[in-house]
């Protein structure tokens, strides 16, 4: 390199450093980057990723349906060599040359059989200077990338789909919150009623059913009796010469029990057969604890059979209902 | 989940600080390389803001500052081929407007255009004028501008050969 030469760089080299000294850029590329870094991606930049995704599947496809035919080509011709090998050894059992396609072979003259390897053996060296995609014909030229192409496309659909239903299961909303037969029956089930039978509803302790038709199905002639519980946190002092079985079973009272001027149609039919339906006759007067107490739990039935929400006020302004006094 | 919550972190971490901290240092002078080659300020500062994201991306590959400087450098040289590739389509499909009315891109040019080795610079093939910035403004060494550009030191030093006695007529007949 001549002093010139050396000139010239110095030259191009401070008036490269003098012009870019006029270029200054912007204070607010930081904010810029981090402002492109935080933002959504594209969908440009998704379809250009799922395109990269693509085309490395297909190259590694490709790779792998070569090293799959190089390796098939490796088996066969190990396999040539073990049937040239036994074949000299002499006759074998019947199985073993099926097994090993050496029925024809051994049948046939030893000149034969060499022209037969001969030519085996001409045609996996052809096969071999061939590629792989020109050993399955011209189709495979094409057949290749579709296949791998639908095979991304494929596993893409799958997790998508497997992502939507795991999505849906996660989202999906319980609503045992005013299901009768949900958390309710869980603390009825420790209620000591003698008349507790699996899969009725049953109020806990201290909560005592009342029965209610509403005006609105009264005006739809709709016999649906909503059970309305009140809730009675302690046990009010009047009751207390009232022994304990007597204060946990409803007792029958005028405006408990369904009477017949209240339900002009058939009480709500309860599922279960065995159970006895609150028949309307005049409980009043004779009615006894247990044989009520079925009846009301029979008639809590029917709203957990339909479906309907159990109301349940807690409070002195709740529905009024009578104590059991032990009379 | 915790786990990879916290084995996530300190990586993002240092994604962000290796970007606020390349930036400081080495913004400008990217800014600068990139406007040599696609001879637009702003453009180049596209350019490199794009690198640095490419970057942020990748650090989990980096690592390193010395790793990202040169995958920034090499980001930017990429990029401002595609810049050019794709100026040169456009160019080639819309119609030029009269010279007498200069765009805003060609006000930019000015701007480099003050001293006579840049508008000389300007004139040469995208190939010569990249190796000369690399090799006379990032004061690059042989090897590191043919791992960037892509090329053997062989090929380096033909374009940088050819790039200098180039300049040379162009600046001879000048003066």
């Amino acid at each position: 390199m001549t002093s010139q030469d050396r000139d010239y760089e110095d030259i191009l080299r401070r008036a490269l450093h003098a012009a870019a000294e006029s270029i200054e850029p912007a204070g607010d590329g930081l904010e810029r980057i981090r402002h492109r870094l935080h933002s959504p991606r594209s969908a440009a930049s998704v379809l250009s990723g799922l395109s990269g995704l693509i085309g490395w599947c297909r190259l590694h496809g490709i790779r792998f349906f070569v090293r799959l035919e190089s390796a098939t080509e490796a088996g066969r011709s190990g396999l040539g060599q073990m049937r040239q090998r036994l074949a000299g050894l002499g006759p074998l059992p019947g199985p073993l040359l099926a097994l090993l396609g050496l029925g024809r072979g051994a049948s046939s003259k030893p000149g034969h059989r060499q022209a037969v390897h001969a030519q085996r053996g001409a045609d996996r060296q052809r096969v071999r200077s061939k590629t792989a995609v020109g050993h399955l014909g011209p189709a495979a030229a094409w057949l290749r990338p579709v296949l791998a192409v639908s095979a991304v496309v494929g596993v893409v659909v799958v997790g998508v789909f497997a992502l939507n239903r795991a999505q849906q299961t996660i989202i999906t909303p319980t609503n045992s919150v005013t299901s009768p037969g949900g958390s309710h029956h869980h603390t009825a089930s420790t209620a000591p009623s003698a008349d507790a039978s699996p899969g009725f509803w049953h109020p806990p302790i201290g909560v005592q059913p009342t029965q209610q038709v509403t005006a609105k199905s009264r005006k739809k002639g709709v016999t649906s009796v909503l059970p309305a519980v009140a809730c009675t946190p302690t046990p009010t002092p009047s009751a207390s010469t009232a022994s304990p079985s007597a204060s946990a079973t409803p007792t029958p009272t005028d405006t408990v029990t369904p009477t017949p001027t209240d339900t002009a149609t058939p009480t709500p039919t309860p599922t279960d057969t065995t159970v006895p339906t609150p028949t309307p006759t005049d409980t009043s007067s004779t009615g006894t604890g247990t044989a009520t107490a079925t009846a009301t739990a029979a008639a809590m039935v029917a709203p957990e059979a339909a479906g309907t929400p159990v109301i349940v006020r807690c409070g002195s302004s709740g529905v009024a209902t009578p104590k059991a006094s032990g009379t | 989940m915790a786990g990879a919550g916290l084995a996530t972190a300190p990586l993002e971490w240092d994604a962000e600080r290796a970007v606020t901290a390349i930036y400081s240092e080495h913004y400008r002078s990217l800014v600068r390389l990139a406007a040599f080659l696609v001879r637009d300020s702003a453009t180049a500062e596209e350019v490199v803001q794009d690198s640095f994201v490419a970057m942020h991306g990748a650090w989990r590959r980096l690592r390193d500052t010395d790793k990202a400087l040169s995958y920034l450098r090499q980001s930017v040289v990429n990029r401002s081929r595609s810049v050019l590739r794709h100026r040169m389509v456009v160019d080639k499909n819309t119609p030029k407007p009269p010279p007498d009315m200069p765009s805003a891109e060609q006000g930019a040019i000015i701007q480099l255009e003050r001293s006579a080795v840049v508008s000389a610079l300007r004139s040469l093939p995208d190939r010569q004028r990249e190796a000369l910035v690399l090799r006379y403004y990032g004061d690059l060494s042989e090897a590191q501008i043919a791992s960037m550009m892509g090329i053997s030191r062989g090929a380096v030093k033909s374009h940088t050969a050819r790039a200098m006695a180039a300049l040379r007529v162009v600046l001879e007949r000048e003066s």
